[in-house]
């Protein structure tokens, strides 16, 4: 198979991922129980005349054959166009790009941060595990990954706001803030998610790592008589890179959907705390929108995943 | 690793270093602010978009009627009224001295553009102004107001009705969508300037031209916060100085950890909405027959929801379900648990264990379930439904729970209902609602959760609706309280209070409002902020 071949069947692939998750996106308000223009309208549909809301459905095209329907979603899909969001009051194109910002400024540098120290923290605890101190961490590690996100950033907020008064309360950075207090606000949402991404990536990397540590070619690399750094990264880090590729795509991918307990606790307005207040809202468009968002951005970091790995592994370009 | 981990700590403390406490300044004067911290969810700074900011309109807004703080409705804008053609004219004579915040007079003829406009484009305030045929003025302080059929409670309706500049609002022809700078232009004690929606602070200025003198306070601020522990960190650390929520209280869960500041203290009020009670679908076998609604009365532990739900901040409901606090309660029987008589009326009407399962079945012999839905977006409806659930459960009835959020619980209670039982909690102005005294909620022809068709209860609610003379809306207001305890239609579970949390270092003289709770007049001319 050529190069060629490879990532167009690739793109095919992902193509039809993507038309299923649109097609899913479309269906899912129609397959519920009642009108779709009930999702639309939320409880004001009680309050809304018939003729108005007949008046609705033929400017959302839902009088018109199923068909025909998706055709004119597709259309305003492509024109991305998702509809007005009843809740916000606003188009909710507009709601997404005000909230998605906020969810970008904490989600990218903890996926980033937990992603790399996780790494390192994977390998070395992974590699020759029998010492007490690895033991020992790992067993913390272990400790982190398993308490529950809303108490780790309460327990942050009692220490660091109510007791030490070193840090906000939560919430964003007013719009007219300086540099310290646009940081100051950044700390602990970041730090907690950074915290839990990190214990994530080392409990994975660990394993990777531990797998590979008994394979033959790091025998051989040892007994060259590298040194530790340079052993480390190029025949241990390097092996380990296409899971952890693989894992840092979905991070990455999900990082655009927020992260819904840390907005809450930190009061941080991001896009999981507004996929929350959709759901309760019911507010269809603009899940409608969210979802296929989310979904769109990991199956594009999934795509490039794929492309790296490829670059970073020999062995798969071995068919090429 | 170790460098990371310095540079990180170097960061936070030298940022945290830099965090001063706040003091304004402007000119010479320290200016007083008022910090609220809210976990209501404010999406948007459009009234008639966002439920909970329509709340915060009373601070910018005057409305024509008021509620005082005995529950009583008062004129705020109103001079004086009287009802014509026995209550379907109604005429308004609006205060003379009233001006917008952009400097124009409100008139009259702002008053009838609101009541028109908010009728034919807002769909939140269709069925307030449902009877309203049109308001016109008749002078430049003078309003009419014909409704289609008297109707003898509409005042309860002009409390809620949002009095808008015409100037502004005439030209805009969807108000649901409407982001103009002149939006939240009012006629209050306070002017707003601003919704920082990143950092979730809403802020308003004192109005120096307000009819009645400039309130206390300079500057208003609310801070939003998600979640109840941070907004109450916030408090114990003086970011802000009260809290707020409408119609709600601090959960008592709360108030043991507050109790140990010393600068923290509460304001214990009545609650004059009725925090949780069970509601029968009285159009349902066997919810429809009144001994078997009087059995399931004598099941249940009312003391202990108090002590457990609210921390003993309530008290045992009378079967009368209105609280006292309202004009013309009336003392009705107690309700008590006794599981022996509970177990007898049962016995009595034919629910028994035929087929020895442990459970009671209906008379006929098939098995009986009662399912009971709750909103699971109320916290303490979950913990209160397994305690009911338990307590019928002794009794031998089954009982499901069907925790629903609430949006779909007003689907299945009040657009569909197809409920059997459900828990849920009135606000002071759900029981204004309809006739007054809860009717909305159980009368089958308004909201009506309890689903009653009692030809009785039709013909009081009838006449409240009818009646303006003060004595006979006395005489039927003891009439409908008297039936509810006869019939038990809905059994409330607990009378709670409302606890309104502040911090006493740093204010004084907050005020506490039936309805709108500390956001009203009198907290804003009371309140002193303590430099």
């Amino acid at each position: 198979m050529s190069l060629f071949q490879y990532f167009f069947r690739k793109f095919a692939r992902y193509s039809l991922v993507i038309f299923a998750i649109i097609l899913l996106n479309f269906c899912i308000p129609r397959l519920m129980p009642g009108d779709p223009i009930t999702y639309i309208l939320g409880e004001d549909i009680y309050y809304v005349a018939p003729e108005q809301i007949e008046e609705l459905k033929k400017e959302y095209g839902l009088d018109r054959p199923l068909l025909e329907q998706f055709k004119l979603y597709m259309a305003r899909l492509v024109r991305g166009d998702f509809g007005y969001s009843f809740s916000f009051g606003r188009p909710v194109i507009y709601v997404v790009l005000e909230k998605l910002p906020m969810t970008l400024l904490i989600t990218i540098p903890s996926t980033f941060m937990g992603i790399v120290i996780g790494a390192y923290l994977g390998i070395f605890t992974g590699w020759r595990s029998e010492s007490v101190f690895k033991r020992l961490l790992t067993n913390f590690i272990l400790l982190v990954y398993s308490i529950p996100s809303y108490w780790l950033g309460m327990i942050a907020l009692l220490i660091f706001s109510l007791k030490l008064k070193l840090l906000p309360l939560g919430g964003a950075p007013p719009l007219d803030s300086d540099l310290t207090t646009f940081i100051s606000h950044l700390i602990l949402p970041i730090a907690t998610l950074t915290i839990f991404t990190t214990a994530y990536n080392a409990v994975i990397m660990r394993g990777v790592t531990k797998g590979i540590s008994e394979e033959y070619f790091v025998m051989t690399a040892l007994s060259k008589g590298l040194t530790k750094i340079h052993f480390l990264n190029r025949h241990l880090l390097k092996p380990s890179l296409p899971p952890l590729i693989a894992i840092s795509a979905i991070e990455f991918g999900f990082a655009f959907s927020g992260a819904l307990i840390v907005e809450i606790v930190f009061s941080w307005p991001g896009v999981g705390l507004m996929m929350l207040e959709a759901i309760i809202a019911r507010d269809y468009p603009l899940l409608q929108a969210l979802f296929t968002i989310s979904a769109l951005i990991v199956v594009l970091a999934n795509a490039i995943a794929d492309i790296l790995c490829i670059l970073v592994d020999p062995r798969l370009r071995s068919d090429f | 690793m170790k460098k990371m981990l310095v540079v990180f700590l170097f960061v936070a403390f030298s940022v945290a270093g830099c965090i001063g406490i706040e003091k304004v300044q402007d000119g010479e004067n320290v200016q007083k602010i008022l910090k609220i911290g809210t976990t209501m969810p404010i999406k948007a700074d459009n009234i008639f978009v966002d439920y909970y900011f329509g709340i915060l309109e009373s601070v910018f807004n005057d409305r024509l009627f008021t509620i005082d703080e005995r529950g009583k409705i008062v004129p705020e804008l109103v001079e004086s009224w009287k009802v014509e053609e026995d209550g379907k004219v109604w005429i308004l004579s609006i205060v003379k001295n009233a001006t917008w915040h952009d400097g124009e007079k409100l008139t009259a003829e702002d008053v009838a553009f609101s009541i028109n406009y908010l009728k034919a484009k807002v769909p939140g305030f269709k069925a307030h102004l449902a009877l309203v045929d049109r308001a016109e003025p008749i002078d430049k302080y003078t309003v009419k107001i014909i409704l289609e059929k008297p109707w003898a409670s509409f005042l309860a309706n002009l409390v809620v009705v949002r009095v808008i500049p015409k100037h502004v609002w005439e030209k805009v022809e969807n108000p649901l969508e409407y982001y103009g700078e002149d939006r939240n232009v009012g006629s209050g004690p306070f002017i707003y300037k601003g919704f920082d929606k990143t950092a979730g602070i809403i802020t308003f200025e004192a109005n120096k031209n307000y009819r009645l003198g400039k309130p206390n306070v300079d500057k208003l601020i609310f801070k939003l916060y998600k979640n109840t522990e941070a907004e109450l960190m916030a408090l114990k650390r003086g970011d802000v100085y009260t809290t707020y929520f409408y119609a709600r209280g601090l959960d008592p869960i709360y108030v043991p950890a507050l109790l140990a500041d010393q600068n923290v203290r509460f304001l214990v009020e009545t609650n004059f909405g009725v925090d949780n009670a069970l509601w029968f679908n009285n159009k349902l076998y066997p919810y429809s027959v009144k001994e078997f609604r009087i059995a399931i009365s004598y099941a249940l532990n009312y003391s202990e929801y108090s002590k457990t739900i609210t921390a003993g901040y309530a008290e045992t409901p009378k079967a009368g379900f209105v609280p006292p606090g309202w004009s013309y309660y009336k003392e009705t029987r107690e309700l008590v648990r006794d599981l022996a008589k509970a177990a007898e009326i049962l016995d009595s009407i034919g629910f028994k264990d035929f087929d020895k399962d442990g459970w009671r079945d209906l008379p006929n012999g098939s098995a009986f379930t009662m399912k009971i839905t709750l909103r699971s977006d109320l916290p303490e409806s979950t913990r209160l439904a397994e305690m009911i659930k338990r307590d019928l459960e002794e009794v031998g009835i089954r009982v499901k729970l069907v925790p629903v959020d609430g949006m779909s619980f007003r689907k299945i209670a009040e657009q569909e209902r197809s409920h059997e039982v459900v828990i849920s909690r009135t606000t002071m102005w759900g029981m204004m609602m309809w006739a007054g005294y809860g009717s909305g909620y159980v009368d089958s022809r308004n909201i009506g959760w309890a689903n009653v068709e009692d030809q009785e209860l039709h013909r009081i609610v009838d006449e409240m609706l009818k009646t303006t003379d003060e004595a006979r809306v006395k005489e039927l207001a003891h009439k409908i309280q008297d039936l509810y305890a006869e019939n038990l239609y809905v059994i409330p579970l607990y009378w709670g209070k409302i606890i309104q949390p502040y911090r006493a270092d740093k204010i004084e003289g907050l005020v506490y409002n039936p309805m709108m709770g500390i956001l009203n007049k009198k907290t804003w001319f009371s309140v002193k902020v303590k430099e």
